[in-house]
């Protein structure tokens, strides 16, 4: 089935996948208290995502978008529902083991690169394998060079963030999400703060981990990689409006 | 005025809301003012209750301390000298007792005056009980605290018969005493009628107490006392030493003068520090609300309006500091008054403060963080607009400098990520760090300079000693002669060697005038062997005596009384001794005194031979100088027992005041210079604890300069171990660096600081060693002010949740 969308112009192929559920959230409603009052965000979000999907997450702003990330991501609690992520059953896990999970099955890209001022590229990719431990020394140094020169960033590793430009950042802070080999990466708004050249290499990166199976879920206002995800929900009024699987059109 | 109510809810919200950041700034304002308020208070109250105290004791101009008892009827005369007001006179000698905790006999002093209900001079006070009357005792107070002696209590003494049981009914107050803590003997009063059991005739005194009519000049009374020891020459009667004291001041002020300029010095500066980190505080709150400065702004606010918003917080904080430094220092200045005003053995009766100090406060404690809040305050007021609202996510604030580029390379690139992490983030914000560092280089500078004067104070008197070959230097109230001198030190086995010196009151003129004196209570001279082998005190220019000098006119100097006369090493002076003419005599060296703030008598050495024929009893000598195989101060104490027994059984008596044994007069200086160690030390400990707050203050602003970093970490995966631990290192990194530079500096500082200070405040020049120790100590020091000044940011730092941090 085919059908033309007004948010985005792309072409929806409803697809049923034969891989794992990665990504299982029931009947998820979160609000905001402000002051007396409860402000809802999300309302009633049943959502499953298989192993390997790239799924982007659209929708106009105040809509929720980053909100669904931080539940995605255990940033945030949902009210009512239940968030299960790589079988792990966020609602139950406590701060500390919510870091602990996050460091092993999460890799975030945030819009703003957020990379550690004071530590060099290298050292920024290496800071979260360090944290969780799973890799012997020896192996997380090799694993970083590997990881800078899939982002084409090998002749950079000794510089520091404040010398390289916003994509390079953006590219380093992707290999830093890969560092621990997640089972999912959640990107908000990677090329938000990007220029043209930038946010196409960065897109280019992205189109990479989609075709190495990686599985990704992404908020973006960019349209072009909107369209190269597998999925896309669009959201609204803190509702799924959308849930399409598209055929990859490149 | 800064003061503005419409500004008052912005104002009250940023008070209130960010409750750790108020705390910090307001304990770092009200510790600064705690150590001004305490030590100018303590100085203010401690001068005033020691010159009251002194002018309550109607104390004597003139004491000259005579070698012998003389009667009553002697000093009648001397009343009507011209220019004498009146006189007053009381006996000192020493005497064995046994306490009933104690079988042993113990050395103590014993005063009589002819009649306790009208003294007249040098008065000491009823504290409980009564005046010693018939065969009941007092004690002295500060004697009764520390031998744990109450009224009622009985205590044997040894008398000139066999031994007597006495019942302490009274504690009195004596100005001028030697703390026993300090290692002073125990006092004790009788009545003139006790004497003779003591073998002291009952109308007799030793020490004759007298005002001259006013107005007092030193000048004045040094002439009169010439001439008051002529006329006891006249009658006989020889003057061990003359003591002059300042009638309006405290004795004891000579001690203070320069502990309080360094006190008052170091005072301001802790209150400076503490305004740096109020400096501090300031510039990271403007750097986290500068996105809120950019909206004000940009709704129409002006640099003023903004400036006032952030001064009127500096100024409320301030102002509860001074509410909470106040009446804490008041008891701070109050307790450590009262301590060192018992040293000198002055009761500070009911709670008093310092108004003076006070005002400072006020004065102080609200210009003080204002100004220096003004420059980080203004700089945020002048942010453009769109500066301010512009931010970028994490390091925004970064500037990545060539420096932290140079620390990549050559540090940070080599450590683990984590210390790397911290490390990057010691060097990030530049001004923070200067702050901080300046404030735990000072604490850290200050604390090696304090602890190499300790360590110096030590050498010089280990030095001294080292200069003292002998065991203990026995003084007679009167002269005695060789032969007997020989015979009861030979009675006590230990004694190696023997020396005898004597002594006789000196007069010395330069010109027609007389040399002005380093030490306060005069000179007198002292006649050794040229050649001897017992002493020699440290000579910073010319020589010392050798054979050549026997029987020649030649002397050697205290350096610093040269030098306040302008004397060099080959000048003559002329020298009045007894009631012989003025003769010239050469000066072949001077020596260095360390007797400490020059509130002793200073001794002028010549050879024994060329004084001896000049005095009344050429065959006789006052001192006896013992040389003896002893290490332990124990094993002292038995040998100068045993020497005084024998003494005392040949019905010798000795001199309190100048009778020394060489470990125990160390322990005494020792002693002596503690309290005054002691209160640096703690003055050392405060800016320690300065700085401890300014590091907390600064590692506290991290976290929350930070908050954004902290969630950024937490969700690729940090533990909250490893983001404590980050804080945690911050704070190790600081106090490191800080130690690191302190060292260079405390090197070079030490010396030149440790050798004023000694002059200043201990008037003596010090034989310097830097303090390794301290270095180490201080290395210790700073660890545990790591390790507490980050604990309570590194906490906080492992609660921050990555929402409220990333702030979606």
């Amino acid at each position: 089935m085919v059908e033309s969308n007004s948010f985005f112009h792309y072409t929806k192929i409803n697809i049923s996948f034969t891989m794992p559920d990665i990504i299982q959230l029931t009947n998820v409603h979160k609000a905001y208290k402000l002051g007396q009052l409860k402000q809802p965000v999300l309302h009633d979000i049943s959502l499953t995502v298989c192993a390997g999907e790239f799924v982007a997450i659209v929708g106009p702003s105040g809509n929720g978008k980053s909100t669904l990330l931080n539940l995605l991501t255990g940033i945030d609690r949902p009210c009512q529902g239940e968030v299960i992520i790589n079988g792990s059953a966020l609602n139950h896990l406590r701060e500390e083991q919510l870091s602990v999970w996050r460091g092993t099955n999460v890799g975030i890209v945030f819009q703003f690169f957020q990379l550690l001022p004071s530590l060099n590229l290298l050292q920024n990719i290496l800071l979260p394998m360090d944290f969780v431990g799973k890799l012997p020394k020896p192996e997380r140094l090799a694993r970083a060079h590997y990881l800078l020169k899939l982002v084409g960033l090998s002749g950079q590793a000794k510089q520091l963030p404040g010398q390289v430009s916003g994509g390079q950042q953006q590219r380093a802070a992707i290999a830093r999400a890969l560092a621990n080999d997640p089972a999912l990466i959640i990107a908000d708004e990677p090329t938000g703060n990007l220029d043209a050249s930038n946010a196409d290499a960065v897109f280019d990166l992205f189109l990479e981990l989609r075709n190495q199976g990686k599985t990704l879920v992404m908020v973006t206002h960019n349209e072009s990689l909107a369209q190269s995800a597998s999925r896309v929900i669009a959201l609204h009024a803190g509702r799924i409006h959308s849930d399409e699987y598209l055929l990859g059109v490149e | 005025m800064f003061f503005d109510i419409n500004l008052w809810p912005k104002v009250s919200a940023d008070l209130l809301m960010h409750k750790s950041r108020s705390v910090l700034a307001i304990s770092s304002i009200a510790i600064g003012l705690f150590i001004v308020g305490t030590l100018l208070g303590m100085m203010d109250l401690q001068l005033g209750s020691m010159d009251k105290a002194h002018q309550q004791s109607q104390p004597s101009h003139i004491n000259l301390i005579l070698k012998q008892d003389a009667d009553f009827a002697v000093a009648e005369p001397l009343k009507n000298l011209d220019g004498v007001g009146d006189i007053d006179r009381l006996t000192q000698f020493t005497a064995q007792y046994k306490t009933p905790k104690s079988a042993q006999w113990q050395t103590g002093t014993v005063i009589f005056r002819p009649d306790y209900n009208a003294q007249t001079y040098d008065r000491m006070t009823l504290v409980s009980g009564v005046f010693p009357q018939k065969k009941s005792m007092a004690i002295e107070r500060l004697s009764a605290r520390y031998a744990g002696i109450n009224n009622g209590d009985a205590l044997e003494f040894a008398t000139a018969t066999g031994s007597e049981t006495f019942v302490i009914n009274g504690v009195l107050g004596h100005p001028f005493v030697k703390p026993p803590t300090f290692g002073g003997q125990l006092h004790f009063f009788i009545a003139p009628e006790l004497a003779p059991l003591f073998g002291i005739p009952a109308h007799s005194f030793r020490q004759l107490l007298v005002q001259i009519k006013p107005p007092y000049s030193e000048e004045k009374a040094r002439l009169i006392a010439g001439e008051l020891r002529s006329k006891l020459a006249e009658a006989g009667i020889g003057v061990n030493a003359t003591l002059l004291q300042n009638p309006e001041q405290h004795w004891g002020r000579a001690v203070f003068s320069g502990i309080n300029l360094v006190l008052t010095v170091m005072a301001w500066a802790s209150l400076a520090l503490s305004s740096v980190l109020i400096l501090n505080t300031v510039a990271a709150l403007i750097t986290q609300q500068t996105d809120q400065i950019g909206v004000m702004k940009a709704l129409g606010a002006r640099r003023w309006t903004i400036a006032k918003i952030y001064l009127t917080e500096v100024f409320i904080l301030s102002l509860i500091a001074l509410l909470i430094a106040v009446p804490l220092s008041w008891i701070g200045a109050f307790y450590s008054s009262r301590w060192i005003l018992d040293l000198f053995n002055i009761e500070l009766l009911g709670f008093v403060y310092s108004a003076k100090a006070l005002y400072l406060m006020i004065a102080g404690g609200l210009f003080a963080p204002l100004l220096a809040a003004l420059w980080p305050i203004w700089t945020g007021a002048t942010l453009s607009v769109r500066q301010a609202i512009s931010c970028y996510g994490l390091g925004a604030d970064f500037v990545s400098h060539s420096f932290d580029r140079w620390l990549e390379r050559l540090v940070a690139g080599f450590l683990p990520t984590l210390y790397a992490v911290a490390l990057g983030n010691l060097f990030r914000r530049k001004a923070n760090l200067l702050w901080t560092q300046s404030v735990l280089i000072i604490a850290g500078v200050l604390f090696i300079v304090i602890m190499s004067l300790i360590a110096s104070v030590n050498l010089t008197l280990n030095n001294e000693l080292a200069r003292s070959h002998y065991a203990l230097r026995l003084g007679f109230t009167a002269d005695q002669s060789a032969e007997l001198i020989q015979n009861v030190v030979n009675s006590v086995p230990q004694t190696t060697g023997l020396e005898l010196w004597n002594r006789l009151p000196v007069e010395l003129f330069q010109g027609d005038k007389l040399l002005r004196q380093s030490g306060s209570l005069g000179v007198q001279m002292i006649g050794l062997p040229a050649a001897t082998a017992l002493y020699q005190p440290l000579i910073v220019s010319g020589r010392w005596f050798d054979s050549t000098d026997n029987q020649q006119k030649r002397l050697v100097l205290n350096a610093a009384t040269a030098e306040l006369n302008n004397i060099n090493v080959g000048d003559t002076i002329k020298v009045k001794l007894l009631q012989q003419p003025v003769k010239e005599w050469q000066v072949i060296g001077l020596y260095r005194g360390i007797t400490g703030n020059g509130y002793a008598v200073e001794p002028v050495y010549a050879p024994l031979n060329a004084i001896q024929p000049i005095s009344l009893n050429p065959s006789k000598y006052t001192f006896a100088l013992l040389s003896a195989d002893i290490t332990s101060l124990d094993a002292e104490k038995s040998y100068v027992d045993a020497l005084k027994l024998a003494f005392q059984q040949q019905h010798i008596k000795l001199d309190f005041y100048t009778t020394l044994a060489k470990l125990e007069q160390r322990q005494f200086a020792e002693n002596q210079f503690r309290p005054i160690t002691l209160m640096l030390l703690g003055l050392a400990t405060l800016i320690a604890a300065v700085g401890a707050i300014g590091l907390s203050g600064t590692l506290a602003i991290s976290v929350l300069q930070r908050t954004r970093e902290i969630a950024v970490l937490r969700a690729i995966g940090a533990k909250s171990m490893a983001i404590f631990k980050l804080f945690m290192l911050e704070g190790l990194f600081h106090c490191l660096l800080a130690w690191l530079i302190s060292l260079p500096l405390a090197y070079l500082c030490a010396e030149p600081l440790a050798t004023k200070l000694g002059i200043t405040m201990l008037g003596i020049q010090l034989d310097y060693v830097f303090s390794w120790l301290s270095v180490i100590l201080w290395l210790g020091v700073s660890i545990i002010l790591a390790l507490s000044a980050g604990y309570l940011p590194a906490r906080k730092a492992t609660k921050v949740s990555v929402r409220s941090g990333l702030s979606y």
